[in-house]
């Protein structure tokens, strides 16, 4: 009996979600095509991370642009990863109230990811911090300050108390811009903050000019976990094999400090909001299954009864009843639970950081080898030395 | 009949059974709204933005022009105002040329020679054009020749300053921000005049992004 029962709900299910089959709504866009014409404008190098930002959907935008902001440091187009940050930042900093994408994000009806994407604080705090690099190389100290501490105050939106604004790097990029640009008592405070956070690391002599950051690893993933997907997860960046970095100066080899592991900062920021929102979701996933499929059963076999009794006044309300089951089971199909797995994929996993002086090594490049964690070099790179118009020095290695 | 009333009251029972959900506060955002600085708002801030440099930059300008020091001499005195001296030290990303641009730009129209403003910004390329005129490379012009360029009477420094707040259990932000003008003068050192201006914002982003 329980396999007719079986039998005929499954027949309804598949009738009835026939007739509903058009109001299934999660919207499913081809990407544009973009014309060879529109991407020749941009630099070669650039040209894949543009035709997915032109192509595709605008709730991608912020991702999207991210994305060309890394590549674009990444091969020395500066001025486009700075016009690029600063549209990120514009759209993180813009308050969204209730736009039809968020509304749509928190109905039933649809996935998170439907909604724009500002990121995750880690990811906020990254754009912030990339742009306060661009203010350093153009020597804008002030802003580049605001830039760190605007990227440290993402970093406070932490749920987990005793993670709240521990990103050292962040605080050591305030500090470093709060002295070179002539606030010694702000860049005070934040020493202060970066000995407590860091203990290990030694803050550089007042009289150190130069600030070398080497990116390693793979940026971290957003996986999604839960009965339906509906929590956001995070796991380390894969294949990653760097573990140390070292930078020959002057003929010495000085190590470089791991002052930035950006897992630990996407993977410390605790539970979200919206993930409640996602878990109400498949609850009401989960009620609607279980009714459903209660009335159907109940449904179907009170048929099989009248079929067995000749009672067709049975058989009429067990049909009756297995169609609202088999709504609800229809229903309960269509509810989206799943958690917004879009992630920032030019993030590294680490970043390193050295300080010198310009005046112990005054070259325009210094030489970077990056280890394995048993200490053989994976990789030698050289990074150029970019000088302010203060004479003050920055090297990127992404 | 009874058997269809049975049916549609048992479909609105499962289309409610999936309503009730625990005490989630998933209310939308608030708007941005600006607070009066002594008043206890709520948490919360962003950034410096048009309407702020607009109103600063007019608040300013008035409060110069009712100076006596600067607006009331028999003799115009002569001002420099640019972002050489003024300096963010807040949170907010801000362009300082916007503020002291503006300022200078409202301030040249409304004092009406009360003031003369003098670009050192542009010196070198003065110097340059006043290089080829002594070289003869080009004519002397039509106005006048002088021993010098001006040298200035007062300068404007300035420093924009804010105070942060988050409340991570609402996800609200509110950031306070002073700017601070001051007029310097460029013999004694004497700051001639000051005026603050402050304001303080408040905003909660959508729960989604909370």
């Amino acid at each position: 009996m329980c396999s007719t029962a079986k039998f005929g709900r499954t027949t309804l299910a598949l009738a009835l979600a026939s007739l509903l089959g058009g109001c299934q709504s999660t919207p499913v866009q081809a990407p544009l095509q973009v014309s060879p014409e529109l991407l020749a404008q941009y630099p070669v190098a650039l040209q894949d991370q543009y035709r997915k930002l032109l192509g595709d959907t605008p709730n991608n935008r912020v991702l999207n642009r991210m994305e060309i902001a890394s590549r674009s440091l990444a091969t020395g187009h500066f001025d486009i990863a700075e016009q690029e940050l600063d549209a990120v930042l514009n759209d993180i900093e813009s308050i969204y109230i209730n736009t039809p994408e968020a509304a749509k994000a928190r109905s039933l009806w649809y996935e998170e990811g439907i909604k724009d994407f500002k990121g995750e604080p880690y990811e906020r705090a990254m754009a912030y911090l990339y742009r306060g690099l661009l203010y350093l190389r153009e020597g804008d100290y002030g802003n580049a300050r605001a830039s760190f501490e605007g990227g440290l105050l993402q970093d406070a939106f932490a749920e987990e108390d005793q993670h709240q604004a521990d990103f050292s790097l962040l605080v050591f990029l305030s500090a470093w811009a709060s002295q070179h640009g002539n606030s010694p008592h702000l860049a005070q405070q934040r020493w202060a903050e970066l000995a407590q956070l860091a203990p290990d690391f030694v803050q550089p002599p007042a009289d150190h000019d130069t600030l070398l950051l080497i990116e390693t690893g793979a940026a971290p993933r957003k996986v999604r976990d839960g009965m339906g997907g509906e929590v956001l997860v995070y796991r380390r960046g894969r294949n990653i094999v760097a573990e140390q970095v070292t930078v020959e100066l002057g003929g010495q080899v000085i190590s470089a400090a791991p002052l930035g592991d950006i897992y630990y900062q996407a993977s410390t920021r605790g539970g979200r909001a919206v993930d409640r929102i996602n878990q109400g979701k498949i609850e009401y996933k989960q009620g609607a299954y279980n009714v459903g499929s209660a009335l159907a059963d109940v449904g179907t076999t009170a048929q099989l009864w009248s079929a067995a009794t000749g009672d067709n006044a049975l058989g009429n309300a067990g049909a009756a009843v297995a169609l609202v089951g088999v709504a609800s089971l229809y229903f309960s199909q269509s509810v989206v639970a799943k958690a917004d797995n879009r992630y920032w994929q030019g993030l590294p996993d680490k970043i390193h950081l050295l300080t010198y002086r310009s005046s112990d090594h005054p070259a325009d490049a210094v030489t970077v080898n990056i280890h394995d964690a048993n200490g053989g070099i994976l990789t030698t790179k050289t990074v150029p030395i970019h000088r302010n118009p203060q004479g003050v020095g920055i090297g990127l290695l992404k | 009949m009874n058997y269809l009333k049975l049916a549609a009251l048992s479909g609105a029972l499962v289309l409610l059974s999936g309503c009730a959900t625990d005490t989630l506060n998933n209310t939308a955002g608030k708007a941005t709204k600006y607070e009066d600085v002594s008043s206890v708002g709520r948490v919360s801030g962003v950034g410096i933005e048009s309407q702020d440099v607009s109103s600063m930059t007019d608040q300013m300008m008035r409060d110069m022009l009712t100076s006596p020091i600067l607006a009331g001499r028999t003799t115009p005195p002569r001002i420099i105002i640019d972002a050489q001296y003024f300096t963010n030290e807040s949170t907010s990303r801000i362009n300082t040329n916007l503020i002291t641009d503006r300022l200078r730009l409202n301030l040249n129209r409304a004092a009406a020679g009360k003031m003369v403003f003098v670009g050192r910004e542009h010196a070198q390329m003065v110097e340059s054009e006043r290089q080829l005129k002594r070289d003869g490379v080009v004519d002397s012009g039509t106005i006048r020749t002088t021993a010098a360029t001006f040298g200035a009477d007062f300068r404007l420094v300035g420093r924009i300053t804010s105070l942060d707040a988050v409340d991570t259990r609402t996800g609200e932000v509110s950031r306070s921000h002073l700017i601070g003008f001051e007029m310097i003068d460029l013999e004694s050192g004497a700051i001639v005049w000051g005026a603050p201006y402050e304001f303080k914002k408040t905003a909660q982003d959508n729960v989604l992004y909370r």
